[in-house]
């Protein structure tokens, strides 16, 4: 299944496009990113290793050309409940939110 | 008993398992024993012959509901490590050759790998497991531990690309802990520490909790193959407690990097 990234004018802030890309340059060519989903959680449906995640956060980082992302807030909640999983359209939201952008 | 441990192989056609020598005996426990399984048949449904036969009931439960076909291979990859490993420390501890299918070792509340179906460990005791997985190959590690304490395993591979892992894996006092070295070198020490942190969340019975920086090397001493990782989180029971650090040993060879730690299992 493939998916245009923002020619439906649904990622105006570019994140979703920088984070679809960081994902195909962590998994490799066994992934490219018309492949990726918005909907697809790194763990489950991408299988991201937690080594993987944090890969992504670095290039992320450094693709912003920013310090350190907050990455593990998406992955505690207030109360302390950890989530195992996040979906590719979180991570977006979030890197919008983090570089100044409109989720 | 048709799955004795001497003819292993011969039942899971698909996937090759063997007894791997250096985090066992980098452990610390005396009756640590640990095993690899490879996928030899890769993208091949080697599994749905294998589960049925050497899955426990309620192992067969959770393989059926992972995610992909890939996942359940994945999943049967460490099970598989996993009962090599156990009945490997319960024949040595009792003399006693359990079946595949009679061990069940299923998730715990984190995810962790709980063992059931042993008997003959007295009550003091019991058989603590820890899986990892690294690309086509799964690890396990058991061993006869004091009841609350647990072993943690993580492998990583030398040979795959780990861009970005510096900066978004540890803080600059842990990248500081690098030697000067050549970048294959450099490569290998950050992918233990790695490995190290992963090791002490599992073995807290925790994970990383969800940031790595929860847990943070505050010492590599790569003479002893040692590497100190102090936990950095609070727990919600008890947020002034502060948890003692805990001690890696890590190793490998050209293609792999591995770490084990031991612990005790938070409640």
């Amino acid at each position: 299944m493939t998916r245009p990234l923002s020619s439906d004018n649904k990622d105006p802030s570019g994140s979703l496009e920088t984070v679809v890309a960081a994902i195909a340059q962590v998994m490799g060519p066994g992934t490219p990113p018309h492949r990726v989903r918005p909907t697809d959680r790194l763990g489950a449906d991408l299988a991201m290793s937690s080594l993987a995640v944090v890969r992504l956060a670095g290039i992320l980082q450094k693709r912003l050309g920013r310090g350190p992302l907050p990455l593990h807030t998406l992955f505690v909640k207030p109360d302390g409940t950890v989530l195992h999983d996040i979906r590719v359209s979180d991570l977006a939201e979030f890197v919008s939110l983090h570089t100044g952008g409109t989720p | 008993m048709p799955d004795t441990i001497l003819s292993w192989n011969d039942l899971t056609p698909g996937v090759s398992r063997h007894c791997w020598i250096q985090p066992a005996a980098a452990s610390g426990y005396l009756n640590t024993w640990c095993y690899r399984c490879v996928e030899t048949a890769v993208n091949q449904p080697w599994d749905r012959d294998v589960a049925p036969r050497l899955l426990h009931p309620a192992e067969m439960k959770v393989w059926w509901c992972q995610p992909s076909d890939a996942a359940r291979r994945r999943w049967l990859r460490g099970r598989l490590a996993a009962k090599d490993a156990v009945r490997r420390v319960i024949l040595k501890r009792t003399g006693e050759a359990v079946a595949m299918g009679t061990l069940a070792i299923l998730p715990g509340p984190l995810g962790q790998p709980r063992v059931s179906g042993v008997a003959r460990i007295p009550p003091s005791l019991h058989v603590s497991v820890s899986i990892a997985h690294c690309g086509a190959l799964s690890a396990a590690i058991a061993a006869i531990a004091p009841r609350g304490s647990e072993i943690g395993l993580d492998i990583a591979s030398r040979t795959d690309n780990h861009e970005g892992l510096a900066e978004g894996g540890f803080a600059a006092s842990e990248i500081a802990l690098l030697p000067e070295a050549p970048p294959w070198e450099r490569n290998r020490r950050l992918l233990q520490m790695w490995c190290a942190k992963e090791a002490a969340g599992k073995a807290l019975g925790t994970g990383l909790h969800g940031d790595p920086l929860n847990f943070i090397v505050v010492k590599n001493d790569a003479s002893r193959n040692s590497i100190l990782v102090e936990p950095r989180f609070a727990m919600p029971s008890d947020s002034d407690a502060r948890l003692p650090p805990m001690s890696a040993a890590v190793g490998g060879d050209d293609t792999l990097v591995f770490a084990v730690a031991t612990g005790e299992r938070l409640p």
